[in-house]
């Protein structure tokens, strides 16, 4: 029962949603994730062929960060677009997957390792639980939002925006290439030019569902990715059209986003309303 | 060594606006000294590079002797820099109680006693747990006084943050800012008022176009003499006269029957407002900053919902009609912040001028314009960023003398303005009245409301609760209407 809800898939899926989560409540748009969910699924599948599990997550980590540090040259140092910056990022990770994959890996499976669903269900609660702590009870966290909503009024308060959110980008690309190293080593096993793209433009569009709340987040995240990999049932057992099925996820997501919008909950949920914005300290305020 | 902080030879530009050139100061412990100065004279350009939020582009700040670069508020903070801004800058999505703490770098639990008991002192009753955006503006001010003051600042910058405040509430600011002086700190007060700054501080600095063209003892100096100073060989307008009481037999032509507004969190922001203006009447609508004045303006010019009620022009329901079709009818609205309201900065005066009209203008029509309101430079061509706070909303004025507005709505008009530059819009608009147009004042400045209005209408918690006759009441029976159930 609890393998049908939660799986591998859904847990890698939670990472990406909640390392974007942290990326856009500090005011990033985090456009660049699919290029950064891509070119991770693909080192640390060439990283496991030539070094080893614990070496890949280690170097799938190193990589993400200094990633994480060229968007946040781009964005904090140069005060490019947000949305240029990602898209850029995107394209030229995709490539750089792709070569990087052929010329390394090359269609080699790897040994696929499996995790115990119950600590599938304990890493979600602990990770999603640990993101909403960091986020909604420490001063860092408050920080973090702070520079989302007014990054203005932020610094006038004494945060340093950019160091913010370099630090935001690099925790949440952490999580990301965790993520993105689930998805290879538990869930995948093996690689193909151009795997797992998408997934992170779908987390992205989960976080945006969610209001940006790791624990609605979640949620969605769980019952997303279940109505998305395991309805084929309904199709064998009952015969419903595949057309149904394959819109059922994206029904259900519309219906909680709706939910949450005409509903109290709504005005509990702060949106980082500074999401986007290029912000530079030096401009005439007027 | 007395010398607390020293700005020296600290210049900044803005693309091609020299906002600073050459500036040098000292600031000694125990002093408070005043910055005074036109708009666009450099001041708050200042008090920013002090607190970090610039850095300059040559020069450097000296604290004890030793030369600092502040990258960042941050680094002010360090020693003991502190800024109370022109507005609040808070997070309004966090608690009051999340704001101090990121502002004195401390835990939440430490500083909750003493945040309270400082706030009973001044006897502000408001709940620290609640978020920024539930408080009003003048709430909203205390807060921003109230961080500043607990971080036990040596130099206290205050940009122009007490302008507004109700007399009492500055006057407690002000013995607070006395104590900080007597235990050798020291503070800069910039304004452009010249009274605050004689009555305030010990020294008054005094800049134009960016340099220091003046430095006086404050009990040596006359209010003439500064203005002077202040403002070089400009002439001073003639003081406004008041709008003549022309006996009023007509009908109201602007008529606001019953108003509910809400604001973007769903609170009610105006409540059963009616109000109505009269041809060739000026309505003054006063009141504490954050008491539905600037929701029941932009709902009367079409850029808020309505939710109860009726707004009719000349007999006519204009209630759900959009901005542009007010225009047409013409009720016109000048806004209080012209740079962000008002103009298209990147375009030039003469494509301001023209989106405006919507119709084919002549060329000399607009050295017409110009040369009427003495726009400097008098070139259609320039860009509008370029001009000077007053430069800019004389641009927005402009528009009156293309089509001839019925109603004028203005919402603080002369907020952002200089001396010279508010007499100007304030005669402006008397004169407007007196040739039978209608204006509703939206005003946080008594005086002004008080000169101008041919009657005053007093807003609390978004009310109208009272409407006077200007010869009916002066300005301290005003302001104890206002505070009274603020």
């Amino acid at each position: 029962m609890i393998e049908s809800i939660l799986n591998v898939f859904t847990l890698s899926m939670i990472f990406i949603v909640l390392g974007d989560i942290i990326v856009e409540r500090s005011g990033i748009v985090n456009l660049a994730i699919d290029g950064m969910v891509t070119l991770a699924i693909a080192i640390s599948y060439i990283s496991i062929l030539r070094f080893g599990f614990i070496q890949a997550l280690v170097v799938t980590l190193v990589v993400a960060v200094t990633i994480a540090l060229i968007v946040s040259f781009f964005i904090n140092i140069l005060h490019a677009s947000h949305i240029l910056t990602g898209l850029s990022m995107n394209i030229a990770l995709y490539g750089v997957s792709v070569t990087i994959g052929i010329a390394l890996g090359g269609g080699k499976a790897i040994r696929q390792t499996t995790l115990p669903s119950i600590y599938v269900v304990v890493y979600t609660v602990v990770i999603t639980f640990m993101v909403w702590y960091l986020l909604y009870r420490t001063k860092v966290g408050a920080i973090i939002r702070a520079c989302g909503f007014n990054p203005r009024a932020a610094e006038t308060l004494g945060v340093r925006v950019w160091r913010v959110r370099t630090m935001a980008l690099s925790i949440g690309y952490t999580l990301i290439a965790i993520g993105s190293y689930i998805y290879t080593t538990m869930y995948r096993g093996a690689w193909l030019p151009y795997s797992g793209m998408g997934s992170g433009f779908l987390a992205l569009a989960l976080a945006m569902a969610s209001s940006w709340h790791p624990l609605l987040a979640s949620i969605i995240t769980i019952l997303f990715v279940y109505f998305y990999t395991s309805m084929y049932i309904l199709q064998l057992a009952y015969g419903v059209s595949a057309a149904v099925i394959n819109m059922l996820p994206f029904i259900v997501s519309i219906a909680i986003v709706i939910l949450i919008q005409i509903t109290p909950i709504k005005k509990k949920l702060a949106i980082p309303r500074a999401l986007g914005e290029i912000y530079f300290k030096e401009e005439r305020a007027v | 060594m007395s010398n607390v902080i020293r700005v020296v030879e600290i210049s900044k530009r803005f693309g091609d606006i020299i906002a600073l050139d050459n500036i040098s100061l000292n600031i000694s412990s125990g002093e408070i000294v005043a910055v005074l100065g036109e708009n666009g004279s450099g001041k708050s350009t200042l008090a920013k590079i002090l607190y970090g939020l610039y850095t300059p582009d040559r020069g450097y700040i000296e604290v004890n002797g030793k030369q600092q670069v502040f990258l960042s508020p941050a680094d002010a903070k360090k020693y003991g820099i502190v800024m109370v801004s022109q507005r609040p800058q808070l997070i309004d999505e966090l608690t009051v109680l999340e704001n101090i703490s990121l502002f004195l770098n401390k835990p939440l639990n430490k500083i909750y006693n003493d945040i309270n008991i400082f706030l009973q002192e001044f006897n502000i009753r408001i709940n620290i747990a609640s978020p920024i955006h539930t408080l009003s503006y003048t709430e909203r001010q205390y807060i921003e006084m109230a961080k500043a003051l607990l971080a036990r600042p040596r130099l206290l910058i205050v940009d122009e943050a007490t302008t507004y405040l109700p007399q009492s509430m500055k006057i407690k600011f002000f013995e607070m800012m006395k104590r900080i002086v007597a235990t050798n700190g020291s503070i800069i007060f910039i304004t452009h008022k010249i009274p605050e700054a004689l009555e305030f501080s010990t020294r008054i600095i005094v800049l134009r176009r960016g340099r220091i063209v003046g430095e006086f003892d404050s009990n040596n100096i006359s209010l003439d003499e500064l203005r002077r100073v202040m403002f070089g060989e400009t002439a001073i307008i003639q003081t406004t006269k008041q709008a003549q009481d022309i006996p009023i037999i007509k009908d109201a032509i602007l008529k606001i029957n019953n108003v509910l507004v809400e604001d973007e969190y769903g609170k009610k922001a105006v409540e059963n407002v009616s109000l109505d203006v009269k041809q060739g009447e000026i309505v003054g609508v006063v009141g504490i900053a954050g008491n539905g004045q600037r929701e029941l303006c932009e709902t009367i010019i079409g850029l808020r919902k309505v939710k109860k009620g009726q707004i009719l022009f000349e007999g006519r329901d204009i209630t759900h009609i959009p901005p542009n079709k007010r225009i047409a009818i013409g009720l016109y609205y000048i806004p209080e912040d012209p740079f962000r309201d008002g103009v298209f900065l990147n375009l030039t005066v003469a494509e301001n001028i023209k989106i405006f009209s919507q119709r084919k203008i002549e060329r000399k029509a607009f050295q017409d314009i110009i040369s009427k309101l003495n726009i400097i430079p008098a070139n259609p061509g320039v860009k509008v960023h370029k001009l000077s706070g007053g430069n800019v909303q004389k641009v927005v004025l402009s528009r009156i003398f293309i089509n001839i507005p019925k109603v004028i709505v203005a919402y603080n008009p002369t907020r952002m303005l200089d001396e010279y530059s508010s007499r100007l819009v304030a005669s402006t608009l008397t004169k407007f009245a007196s040739l039978g147009g209608s204006v509703l004042l939206f005003s946080e400045d008594l005086d002004e409301a008080l000169a101008m209005g041919n009657r005053i209408a007093v807003m609390s918690r978004g009310k109208v609760i009272g409407i006077y006759n200007y010869t009916a009441i002066n300005r301290s029976e005003l302001e104890k209407v206002m505070v009274a159930y603020a």
